[in-house]
Formats: structure tokens, C-alpha cells, sequence
């Protein structure tokens, strides 16, 4: 299953995902979707490095679906947390 | 009620100003996520699925309508306009900035409030009957006792690191509001033949995935030796319990463990070798502690209105709100109020600024400026004048407060679950707000009477489903919510913890199992007088499974379950 990189930003908490340029972007649609163990590598390099800025904190590697060329969550966890709020 | 000395008000700020100094090196790239996260989890900030959380201490749930504003300021400044009640009395905010946690944290000090020790491995918040030093059936105020607790646990060097964390409840009356059996220590003021009082000591306690009910350490204890015998209760665990495995931790795994009678022993030997004169509390510190506990001036008043009867008489929901949300005071002519967060499709315990806002007026107005917060996750208004009932109750109909329902199937606690929180398995909130809908007929709800329906989003058990009469656990199954449903489990004095049903159930087929259970206890129970749990306890748990399994999706649900197993 393809992958992405999540984190919470440090100074805010929000939510965000590791997008093209080394960009941490909100929305879960601009993620870099990695189709492969080797590239989820690469990506997770490049969060371990923002993690150690201070950037982000508790970055991970989340599955996600592509749909439409776009990654999608696969989880109703990472689905609430990509919809930036409660589903209430 | 308590206003903190000049003690308690330089430590409280020389805590924020430390937990500036260490959110400014945070941010500075001075101290790593690894060393910060324990300093920001001492001072209740979390981080969950879409923000930092900060939970704020209300201590023994006990608030004055001053620093209900002040938090009311807190939701629209610094979080998106509300705040959380939530089951041990504190209220939460979801929507927090690091950045802004030390001001959030100085303005609560501007009115004696504080974050501290609401989470990590110390002894949390103390919790307290929400009815403490107003209920008719009270042996003693235990609010002095409470704030003793917390001002002997606050920072105890001893006690900041312990296996895990702690939970103390402490009751002062006969019926037990403060679920005292459920907790790590529970202490229940008791008064013995001949009339001296003291306390009845519980311990091992607790919900999370392995439950159990507190088992009585000591019936009887003199008042004055509270604090050495907690010290050696502590130490004990602090020793013993187990460090190793996170979910063998907690003192009930300990006391099982050993047995209460060698625990006991345990407890007693060390005891014996403490230096109890330099641990207890001093009598003057005691009396000036009770002294900010004196009740206020109310002058008793007739026992009966007729402005309330009248009313009454016109008004059905008002006469609702009146028999469920209103407890005897013991001064005559008056009232306990409580203000359930839960109409139909509510978020229970969600609170908006301006409804505190309206809370707050209403206690300057009508309650001697207090406040109080239960942990079924509701407000009380501890000292309404019978006359003032009506005037009160138009209030909170105008600001979407008056729902009449305390102690009804549709008071639900809920957890926040998968909605905001980073453990939770599956959500709490959409499943609380559909049964709260299938019960929106006050008629069919009166019907039901008194019944405790508690939701919880994972294992760890924080919105009690173990001990609601209907408790619903939320779980993760390949990838979907599913929920179990326990029944039978009690938060009273008749304390039990509930059983599972049987297989669990997918989100859309909860509200349908909850109203067969509910069918079932209609039809079978002997009368009115016989609750959900005494009836569950005649009949067990045979008629509910027949019903809830049978021929709907969830008996499929079953069937595939038990193919999936072999079973």
C-alpha cells in the first residue's frame, strides 16, 4: 500500500503532511505518496530531519489510497485527523 | 470555598514561569520532543489528533463563577469558543498552540487555578462528591479534606513518579455521588457509634481494561491521620507496584496481586515507622483550611413556593427539569441545580463560552457565586432559592441549557473517543448523540427512569462503561469501529462492573441493540421501582441476548465472527 509522512506541527499542534519541496502542507491531497519501501525510506529521512528542527513532532508513515492521482486516508483515524476535526 | 495564600499564589506562578522558560527552549530547539513531553504532560498539555490539549485542574470540581469566566475567555481567545467537562470534574480544551499554553496558564493563576498534575504518572486532580457541603445526606464537608489532599499532593517529591498514575475520591455523605469504589483510593467519611467521625479507606479501585472494585483497607481511620496513612498507602505502591509493564501498573494490580490482607499488613507496618506528627495536618492548618468551606448565608425559606408549583402544575418539561435535575439542600427552601450538557444530539460535557458565560451569571446571580462540575460531565448550581427556580430555569432554556433529563438514559458520559483523542479505537461522540436522539421522547425517557448509559472510545476506559448500567466499549475491528455493550455495572454504593453481552456490534446497529435493551427491561421488570440493575441482576443477561441477537445485522455480525474463529 502507498504511504505518506504525517506530523503535527510544533508551534500549533496541527496537523500536516510532507508535501513536494521539503513543504510540511495541510491538506492531504498535496502529500508525497510514496509507492514503495525504498521511497517511504527516502521520505522518512527527510521527516526525521524536520523532526530534529524542531519543526514537527511525531512524524509517521501513514497508508494511504490513491484516488484520482490524490493519497486518501485508508483509516477512520487518519480519515479525522485529514478532515482536520470531529466528524460531529 | 478555598482562595489560595500567598504560598499557594507564588508557587502556582512560579510554576507557569518555569513552564514558560521550558515552552521558550522548546521552541528555541533547546530541549528535545523527548524532554519536553514529560514537562508539558505536568502541566496537563497533550498532544492529540489535531492539537495540543490542555486539561485544566478544577479542583474536587468545585469552581467560582470569576474563574468560570476566566476559562470562558480562555475557549475564545486562545481555542475555537468551547470547552469539555469531562469525567473526573476538569474541563479540557482541544484546540491549543504551544505557543500559547504559558499565557493560557497565567491567566488561569490570575484566578487561583492551575494545570498541574493533570496528567502523567502523580496523583491527579482529588475528585469529590459534586454536592459536597450542600447535600441533606452529608455526614461531613469533605472539601476540607479534598483541598488538604490537594495541597499535600501538589508536588509531593515523593510522589511525582510513581509506577502510574493515581486517582483519589473522597465523599462526605451517605449515597456515593463521587464513584469512590472505582477509584485507586476512595475515602468515604464515616461516623462512628458514639459520634466521632473519621474515614472508611477503599483502595485498588479503577476502570481501564482491567476493572475492579476498591476493597475497604481500613474502616475506620481518625481524621487527624489522613495524611500519614496516604503516605504509607503511596509508599507501599510506590515500592511495589510494578514498573515493568505499563498495564500492570496501577495500585488495583498491586492489591490484587498481594491480597488485600497482605497489602494491608503492608500498609500498616509502614505506618507504624512513619513519623506521623511531621506529615500530618496540623490542627490549625486543618481548621484554617475549613474555615473557606463555611457555608454561605442562606436563610431558610417555606418549603414549599408557589410560584414553583404553579409552574409545575403549567409546565411539564419545567416540572422534568424539577424532579430530575433538583436535589434536596440542606438549608430549607432551597435547591441543588443540576445543568445537564446532554439534549438530544448534544456533545456531552461540550460547553460554549457564552453558555459558561450564562452559568457563571446565573451563580453570581442565584448560587453564591459558585459552581460546581460532576463527573457525569454536567454543571451544579449548589444553592438555588426555591423561589428562584423558574427565573433560572428560563435562563437556561434561552441558551440551550435546560435539558431536563440528570440521571436519565440520555445523560450520557462519553469520552471525547476518535473525534480528537490519540488513544481512542473508535468514536464515542456520534454514538452518544444517537441514542441521545432515539431517546428524544421525554415521555418514553420518564418512562425509563433513572439509568446510567456510558460510552467509552477505548480500553482505557475514560467515559466509565464499565460502570454504567448500559456501558458501550468502542473498538477497533479490522479497521472498523465495532462496540461491545456491557451490562449490569454500577458507580454507586451497590458497585459492579458490567458484563459483555456478547459479540460486538458495528456503529449503525448500536442504537437499535440499546433500544432492545431498554425494551426488554419495560417489559420484564417487576415495576418502576425495580431499576435497570437490580433487574439485571434477577434476570441476567439471557432475555437481552436473545433480543439484541437475534435475526438482525448483528446476528449476522455473529455469524461470521464465530465462522472467523472456527468456533
Amino acid at each position: 500500500m502507498p504511504s505518506v509522512i504525517t506530523a503535527n506541527l510544533l508551534r500549533s499542534g496541527e496537523v500536516v503532511y510532507l508535501a513536494e519541496g521539503e513543504r510540511w502542507a495541510p491538506s492531504l491531497a498535496d502529500a508525497i505518496a510514496a509507492a514503495d519501501s525504498g521511497a517511504a525510506a527516502s521520505l522518512q529521512a527527510i521527516a526525521a530531519r524536520h523532526v530534529a528542527a524542531n519543526e514537527v513532532v511525531g512524524a509517521y508513515l501513514m497508508d494511504v489510497r490513491i484516488e484520482g492521482g490524490v493519497p486518501c486516508p485508508v483509516s477512520m483515524r487518519e480519515a479525522i485527523r485529514a478532515a482536520r476535526g470531529p466528524t460531529i | 470555598m478555598y482562595r489560595y495564600d500567598d504560598y499557594d499564589h507564588a508557587f502556582v506562578r512560579s510554576r507557569s514561569d518555569q513552564f514558560r522558560d521550558q515552552v521558550k527552549r522548546r521552541l528555541a530547539g533547546e530541549l528535545t520532543e523527548e524532554q519536553f513531553r514529560p514537562l508539558r504532560l505536568q502541566n496537563g498539555l497533550y498532544l492529540q489528533l489535531h492539537a495540543y490539549m490542555l486539561r485544566l485542574a478544577i479542583p474536587y470540581g468545585v469552581l467560582s463563577a470569576r474563574q468560570l469566566r476566566a476559562i470562558a475567555v480562555i475557549a475564545r481567545r486562545y481555542d475555537r469558543g468551547y470547552g469539555h467537562l469531562t469525567t473526573r470534574q476538569n474541563i479540557q480544551f482541544n484546540w491549543i498552540k504551544l505557543e500559547d499554553a504559558p499565557d493560557i496558564l497565567d491567566r488561569l493563576a490570575d484566578v487561583e487555578m492551575h494545570a498541574i498534575q493533570t496528567s502523567g504518572n502523580c496523583i491527579r486532580n482529588v475528585t469529590s462528591d459534586p454536592y459536597a457541603g450542600v447535600a441533606a445526606d452529608e455526614i461531613e464537608d469533605p472539601r476540607v479534606w479534598a483541598e488538604a489532599l490537594r495541597q499535600w499532593s501538589s508536588v509531593h517529591p515523593e510522589f511525582l513518579f510513581l509506577p502510574r498514575k493515581f486517582k483519589i475520591a473522597i465523599t462526605g455523605a451517605l449515597e456515593d455521588r463521587a464513584a469512590v469504589l472505582f477509584h485507586d483510593i476512595g475515602i468515604r467519611i464515616v461516623k462512628r457509634r458514639g459520634g466521632a467521625t473519621g474515614f472508611a479507606i477503599l483502595v485498588g479501585g479503577g476502570q481501564g481494561r482491567t476493572p475492579y472494585i476498591a476493597q475497604e483497607l481500613r474502616g475506620f481511620l481518625e481524621q487527624r491521620h489522613l495524611l500519614s496513612y496516604l503516605e504509607a498507602v503511596l509508599r507501599v505502591y510506590n515500592l511495589h507496584g510494578r514498573r515493568d509493564n505499563k498495564y500492570k501498573a496501577r495500585i488495583k494490580i498491586l492489591v490484587n496481586a498481594l491480597g488485600i490482607d497482605e497489602f494491608r499488613r503492608q500498609v500498616e507496618a509502614e505506618w507504624d515507622r512513619l513519623d506521623k506528627a511531621s506529615i500530618d495536618l496540623p490542627e490549625a492548618e486543618r481548621a484554617r483550611i475549613a474555615s473557606h468551606f463555611a457555608p454561605p448565608a442562606l436563610a431558610a425559606k417555606p418549603l414549599r413556593s408557589e410560584a414553583v408549583a404553579r409552574r409545575r402544575a403549567d409546565d411539564k418539561a419545567f416540572d422534568a427539569f424539577f424532579r430530575n435535575n433538583t436535589t434536596a439542600h440542606r438549608v430549607a427552601g432551597h435547591r441543588i441545580v443540576t445543568i445537564a450538557l446532554k439534549a438530544p444530539g448534544a456533545v456531552p460535557g461540550d460547553v460554549t463560552a457564552t453558555q459558561m458565560d450564562v452559568v457563571a451569571d446565573l451563580a453570581e446571580r442565584y448560587s453564591a457565586r459558585e459552581v460546581r462540575i460532576t463527573y457525569t460531565q454536567n454543571f451544579v448550581l449548589p444553592h438555588a432559592a426555591l423561589d428562584d427556580l423558574p427565573a433560572i430555569y428560563d435562563t437556561l432554556v434561552a441558551n440551550g441549557l435546560a435539558s431536563n433529563n440528570a440521571g436519565l438514559i440520555t445523560d450520557i458520559i462519553a469520552c471525547p473517543g476518535l473525534d480528537y483523542c490519540d488513544l481512542a479505537n473508535a468514536r464515542s461522540i456520534p454514538i452518544a448523540q444517537s441514542v441521545s436522539k432515539l431517546f428524544a421522547s421525554p415521555e418514553r425517557v420518564a418512562e425509563i427512569g433513572a439509568l446510567r448509559l456510558n460510552i467509552s472510545g477505548c480500553i482505557n476506559a475514560c467515559g466509565h462503561h464499565h460502570s454504567g448500567n448500559i456501558g458501550i466499549l468502542g473498538v477497533d475491528k479490522k479497521g472498523t469501529e465495532h462496540y461491545q455493550i456491557t451490562l449490569g455495572g454500577s458507580p454507586s454504593d451497590d458497585a459492579s462492573i458490567g458484563t459483555l453481552l456478547g459479540p460486538s456490534l458495528p456503529a449503525e446497529d448500536v442504537p437499535a441493540a440499546i433500544e432492545a435493551i431498554v425494551d426488554v427491561y419495560l417489559a420484564m421488570r417487576r415495576d418502576a421501582g425495580e431499576d435497570f440493575v437490580a433487574f439485571y441482576r434477577r434476570v441476567g443477561a439471557a432475555p437481552f441476548k436473545a433480543r439484541v441477537y437475534s435475526g438482525s445485522a448483528a446476528e449476522t455480525t455473529r455469524a461470521l465472527e464465530t465462522a472467523s474463529t472456527g468456533g
